[in-house]
């Protein structure tokens, strides 16, 4: 898709464009009307009252003042230099508003109004033609349909949004497709005394769009955490490309993504076979992975995770020390944080023996440490002190539960006075809700994540875990296999669009080294005898013909063929039989290769997705593609560690593996073949289908083969 | 690879396929089945042809004047009699809603009695009700009543610790004495299961009632004993699959396939302790008990009973008509209900103050151009209440436009457009931001605001 | 009737309704951009063409009406429908 307006990397952040939207000097409304309530005064009202600190134009044509602020009939009609326009004008003028954009020479714009893509082929017509103004006035250009912007910067106090308050300051900042989510997010943000940096709806995305925002939060040094709510992807590549360089390397930031909804192509990519097998979200779930885009299941999860990381150092490791003052929920949080992957640390000798001097013989001075119900603010201390001194301890969770001798606000505040100064990250679970909140508001005040349930603690920490060891894998550049492109393409190039004959199909397998076993294309009897005869039986015969697609509906197939006199007349009922019932096909000639020993069917699948560009799909055939749906994505091309993880990460992989007494199949074979299939279909743009259904997989020492094969061109 | 999805092509079409055979608007929403429901019963798989629903004899029977009244004050003799009549008019000739039944210890119980019948309808027949005392009969004989309930409860709550019973032995045959008494005495007993979903059925229920139909056996059909199933706490459970003793498909299934009681002799009375009450009154209906027991409004002990009118508007989609049945007496009777304080909440069903009312502005917009789009069914005809719009600072002019063509009676092409109302949205709009108005406007200042900004108008339609 | 009253009474129902100055009203001025309507003025607008010139006008396609001249031309195109007599 078209990137309106794509900034070279190199500028600095004091004269990168997108300042002017989200660091204006002075910013006008247009639009706005007299009536509170509506979204024109509530925008303008929202600027104003958040404390602004630039100055705020308001334009309403007929109107002297709005709000006691003088008004103006044009923004053309202002004395002063406009960085960002904020339009609120019903879609039917905002062309017009846009092009006096254009004319003041105002750079940076938000379309607040609805009315555009949302609404249908119309609106899609006219978010066009202000898309088309923009890059004629090279205007950066946020929404058509969004909410709007917030900076909470103290040196801008930007509220340029429906939101009726501002969030407080904090390290995160939020992207919204959504505009309504976006709102809701805010409120339960304030309830949870969650601070952000820059909030950014974005709407229809007819200019920036999130992989411009994100490249943006990347260079603000307000932000440490960038969380990303989608509806639908448009640049499936963008987005990677965008996201692997700002989670990995120096300077590297964390970005948890929800992604709802479906891209209009979904529908489209169902009707096609990849696409129907798991639809779209499954390869989008595919796009996160590689991107090293950590994917929640909800609001929720999304701040809880980015509490932790933007208030905690990042832990070294998986190992986590608990301590707290009752059995419960110690055993509790124990087995949340092992099901969510942690590790429960061993305590080194010395650690044991400080918490035995400091702890009463009642105590547990293993892993989960408890320092029993009527433990004062010194034991809490002393655990802590000990277990963050422990090189065994990667990260710690305190827990608490109010007793009525438990001194809640001097543990909170013995707490974080232990852990200031610490490299650990620590989060707190203190139980309850009333009689805790003091302390936790103790807590939160010293940056310390605060979670009701341990189990959610252990969550968020499981999040960072992810977000740890994909910074940790090295990145690999892509290592093309060897292939003989050339011979590939002088069977692609020269082809018609629509199904290739299979035997070029596999002549283009051949090429790029899958195990396509020796084969013929026959056009006489005599030839497919002889043939048949000098590979040795058994063997398959297999119609040619561009015109039949389901062979063996139309009994186009004859299978382990043990002579010549059985070759011969499965050939003569097979061109007889397709003469009866399908007269026009043209037939190519009969393919004859012998019989491959059985072993497991696995499917190879690649399809060419308007937003993901080429797919790969891989599933084990039968049942487990055809009922569970048991298959995996990823993006062409793929090196061996994708490949393995596609491969080894199907639900039935113990099929493959070889259960209950069945051989093993070559695992290593079947990952080659993918990832040469991948290959296949990034160099080649005009295959828009492959499906290797099935590829035969034997034992290690007899490998792969390929049993049919369909390839669409384009 | 294989295509293994049933392809789903899209029916193009420029005429709106609104679905008329199950939305007629000038009924309730249809209610159709396709095929049996099979329900696991003892491990064998039973059929139930729900559908057949259609062609049985189902009625509704009422207990506002009983159970209806534990819940409040007592109602004056005058209200009860008003009550009865409306309740005649929703009935219908066809006596959909079948009996109601009375308590009978005082004089004002007696006087009640008699005057509702002195008003000579045929339907709701009035029944009795009295507690399991054999002296109590009297009463019932005086009063020249057929039938009676009488409270026979059945789980071992009731058994042991209310009732105070020592083994349920002793308890069945107390309970036997006094529907022999009844028999003898020449009234028809109605047998209430009192709070059965949490009773043994196997262990109780069912012997009990096997004795129950024993003791019929050879008795002229108007003598022979009914059956009332009390859900006394709300308890049962309307899922295909639910376990008894919650399972409402499977108790009627053993009381009317294994003991033997017809579906005719088979009676529902639920209690709303989950919200389920009307559903599990429809369930009852559907798996072969006959009359459901209903109060107006749903007001009873507790969360009240299944309503009366929320039986009503299924019997009709089940049945597919009116079958007689007045539904605007529905209204009549909120109306009463309120004149007497007694409350229905705004939102409440067919009945509260703004069941059919929008108040955002863009659902006013969509009534404007097709009234169905944001209603239920004709509720103008159905319950005399066209769809209304409650005018807020969010009602814009769409919604004051609406609200004038419903105020004064416009139907299509004679519904005002909202260039007409222009004046008065103005007036709306200034009491808010000019104002600073806060409440919604009532019906009686707009109208006075029409007539003074739309004096043509108000002349011509008023 | 003549275009030039169709013209003024338009300014005139603009200006009331509006609460703008008639110097602001010009054939090409868009009611909402250069005007600043509301929605319910856009309404408004109507219903005081149609007092102002004793005609009805069909709701849709008035208030698609964008500018000041088209209002004119509009109007002159109903009136001339509805017996109004307009001298060009």
């Amino acid at each position: 898709m078209a990137r309106l307006t794509k900034y070279s990397t190199d500028e600095g952040p004091g004269d990168y464009p997108r300042d002017r939207i989200f660091r204006p000097k002075s910013i006008a409304v247009m639009g706005v009307t007299p009536t509170p309530g509506t979204v024109p005064y509530d925008i303008f009202h929202n600027i104003l009252s958040s404390g602004y600190t630039g100055v705020l134009y308001p334009v309403a044509p007929g109107k002297r003042a709005i709000s006691s602020v003088r008004a103006y009939r044009y923004l053309t009609d202002i004395e002063d230099d406009v960085d960002l326009a904020v339009i609120v004008f019903p879609a039917a003028v905002c062309e017009r508003a846009l092009t006096m954009c254009g004319q003041k020479g105002v750079k940076g714009v938000i379309v607040i109004s609805a009315g555009f893509r949302e609404v249908g082929p119309e609106g899609a017509e006219r978010e066009q033609r202000i898309r088309d103004i923009c890059k004629d006035y090279d205007i950066s250009l946020i929404g058509p349909n969004c909410l709007g912007v917030i900076n909470t910067d103290p040196e801008i106090r930007l509220n340029a949004s429906f939101a009726r308050k501002m969030p407080a300051e904090g390290r995160i900042a939020f992207l919204s497709q959504s505009g309504a989510l976006g709102t809701a997010v805010l409120d339960y943000a304030r309830a949870k005394n969650i601070g952000f940096s820059k909030f950014i709806s974005f709407g229809n995305k007819a200019g920036v769009t999130e992989i411009g925002l994100l490249d943006y939060l990347y260079k603000d040094d307000k932000t440490d955490v960038i969380l990303l709510y989608l509806e639908e992807l448009r640049d499936g590549r963008g987005l990677i490309e965008e996201a692997k360089r700002i989670t990995r390397g120096p300077n590297a930031k964390p970005i948890l993504a929800i992604k709802a909804g479906r891209t209009p192509q979904g529908a489209d990519a169902a009707s096609s076979h990849t696409g129907s097998l798991a639809g779209e979200d499954a390869i989008c779930e595919a796009v996160f992975r590689e991107a090293g885009i950590i994917r929640v299941g909800s609001i929720e999860d999304l701040f809880d995770t980015a509490l932790l990381l933007a208030n905690q150092p990042m832990p070294s490791g998986d190992r986590v020390a608990i301590i707290t003052n009752a059995g419960g929920p110690g055993v509790m949080a124990t087995d949340a944080a092992v099901s969510v992957g942690l590790e429960m640390a061993r305590f080194a000798p010395e650690t044991t023996d400080r918490l035995r001097a400091a702890l009463p013989a009642a105590a547990n001075v293993k892993n989960p440490v408890d320092v029993i119900g009527d433990a004062p603010c010194g034991r809490y201390e002393a655990a802590l002190e000990a277990v963050l001194a422990d090189p065994e301890v990667d990260q710690v969770l305190v827990i608490l539960t109010p007793q009525s001798m438990t001194d809640i606000d001097a543990i909170a505040r013995g707490i974080v006075r232990i852990h200031a100064g610490s490299d650990k990250p620590l989060a707190c679970s203190f139980m309850g809700a009333c009689d805790v909140q003091s302390g936790i508001d103790i807590l939160q005040a010293a940056h310390i994540p605060h979670y009701i349930l341990p189990e959610w603690a252990c969550a968020a920490m499981a999040g960072v875990q992810r977000i740890r060891r994909w910074r940790d894998t090295p990145l690999v550049p892509f290592q093309p296999l060897a292939v003989d492109q050339s011979a590939a393409r002088a069977v692609i190039d020269p082809a018609p669009s629509g199904y290739l004959p299979e035997d070029q199909a596999l002549a283009v397998l051949a090429a790029y080294g899958l195990p396509v076993p020796p084969h013929r294309l026959c056009r006489s009897l005599e030839e497919t005898v002889a043939f048949a005869d000098q590979l040795g039986y058994p063997v398959v015969l297999r119609v040619v013909s561009p015109h039949i697609i389901h062979k063996f509906e139309l009994k186009g197939v004859a299978l382990d063929l043990a002579d010549a006199d059985a070759v011969a007349a499965a050939y003569e009922a097979m061109i007889a039989n397709i003469g009866k019932v399908m007269p026009a096909a043209e037939i190519c000639g009969v393919l004859v290769r012998p019989m491959i020993p059985p072993g497991r069917e696995v499917i190879l699948g690649a399809k060419r997705d308007p937003v993901f560009g080429p797919t790969l799909m891989f599933g084990v055939g039968g049942v487990f593609v055809e009922v569970f749906r048991d298959v995996t994505f990823g993006l062409a091309p793929i090196d061996a560690g994708t490949a393995s993880r596609m491969v080894r990460g199907i639900r039935s992989i113990d099929v493959l593996r070889g259960a209950r007494g069945t051989e093993a199949a070559d695992l290593a074979g079947i990952e080659g073949c993918l990832r040469r299939v991948g290959q296949l279909v990034s160099d080649f743009e005009r295959i828009a289908e492959l499906d290797v259904n099935p590829l035969i997989a034997g034992p290690a020492e007899r490998g792969c083969a390929v049993a049919d094969v369909r390839i669409r061109l384009e | 690879m294989a295509d293994v999805k049933t392809p789903h092509p899209l029916v193009d079409t420029t005429e709106p396929n609104l679905v008329e055979d199950v939305y007629p608007y000038d009924l309730p929403p249809l209610i159709e089945f396709e095929g049996p429901v099979v329900e696991t019963i003892d491990g064998r798989a039973v059929e139930f042809d729900l559908g057949a629903v259609k062609d049985r004899p189902i009625y509704i029977t009422d207990t506002t004047f009983r159970d209806g009244q534990q819940a409040r004050p007592p109602y004056t003799v005058d209200q009860m009699v008003h009550i009865y009549d409306l309740m005649a008019r929703i009935s219908g000739p066809g006596g959909v809603v079948r009996q109601t039944e009375f308590f009978l210890y005082t004089k004002n119980d007696r006087e009640t009695l008699d005057r509702c019948r002195a008003l000579g309808h045929t339907y709701p027949e009035c029944t009795g009700w009295i507690r399991a005392v054999k002296g109590d009969f009297r009463l019932v004989k005086q009063a020249g009543l057929a039938e009676s309930g009488l409270l026979t409860s059945s789980s071992d709550y009731h058994i042991f610790h209310k009732l105070k019973f020592k083994s349920r032995r002793q308890c069945m045959d107390s309970y036997c004495a006094v529907v022999d008494a009844a028999l003898e005495a020449g009234v028809r007993p109605r047998c209430h299961l009192e709070d059965v979903t949490r009773a043994d059925i196997d262990g109780f229920v069912l012997p009990f009632v096997d004795r129950l139909m024993e003791m019929s056996r050879g008795l002229p059909e108007q003598q022979t004993v009914k059956i009332r199933l009390c859900d006394t706490m709300g308890f049962g459970i309307s899922y295909p699959g639910a376990r008894l003793p919650r399972s409402i498909p499977k108790l009627i299934y053993k009381l009317n396939r294994e003991c033997g009681v017809p579906s005719d002799r088979l009676e529902w009375h639920g209690h709303n302790d989950f919200h389920k009450v009307h559903a599990n009154a429809a369930t009852a209906w559907l798996y072969g008990c006959d009359f459901v027991n209903t109060t107006v409004f749903g007001f009873g002990e507790r969360t009240g009973n299944p309503p009366l009118e929320g039986a009503v508007f299924e019997y009709i989609a089940l049945k597919g008509d009116l079958c007689g049945i007045d539904t605007t007496a529905i209204t009549a009777l909120a109306e009463y209900m309120r004149s007497i304080g007694l409350p229905i909440p705004d939102n409440y069903p067919f009945a509260g103050r703004a069941f059919n009312v929008t108040r955002a502005g863009i659902h006013a917009g969509g009534l404007r151009q097709d009234e169905r789009i944001y209603n239920i069914f004709d509720t103008a005809k159905l319950l005399g209440r066209p769809p209304r719009v409650a005018i807020t600072d969010k009602s814009g002019t769409d919604g004051v436009a609406l609200w004038v063509s419903e105020f004064f009676g416009l139907k299509g092409g004679e519904q005002i457009s909202k260039i007409k109302c222009a004046k008065l949205a103005r007036w709306v709009i200034d009491q808010y931001e000019v104002e600073g108005r806060l409440t919604a406007i009532s019906d009686t200042e707009l109208e006075a605001k029409t007539r003074e900004l739309m004096p043509d108008f108000w002349q011509k339609f008023k | 009737m003549d275009k030039q009253q169709i013209e003024q009474g338009v300014v005139k129902v603009v200006c009331q309704v509006l609460n703008v100055d008639p110097g602001m009203v010009q054939p090409e001025s868009n009611f909402v951009f250069d005007l600043g309507a509301e929605s319910v003025q856009s309404v408004e607008l109507v219903a005081g063409f149609e007092e102002e010139f004793g005609i009805e006008m069909d709701e849709d396609a008035a208030l698609s009406v964008e500018t000041v001249g088209m209002a004119v031309e509009f109007i002159t195109k109903v009136c001339k429908e509805q017996g109004v007599e307009v001298e060009e």
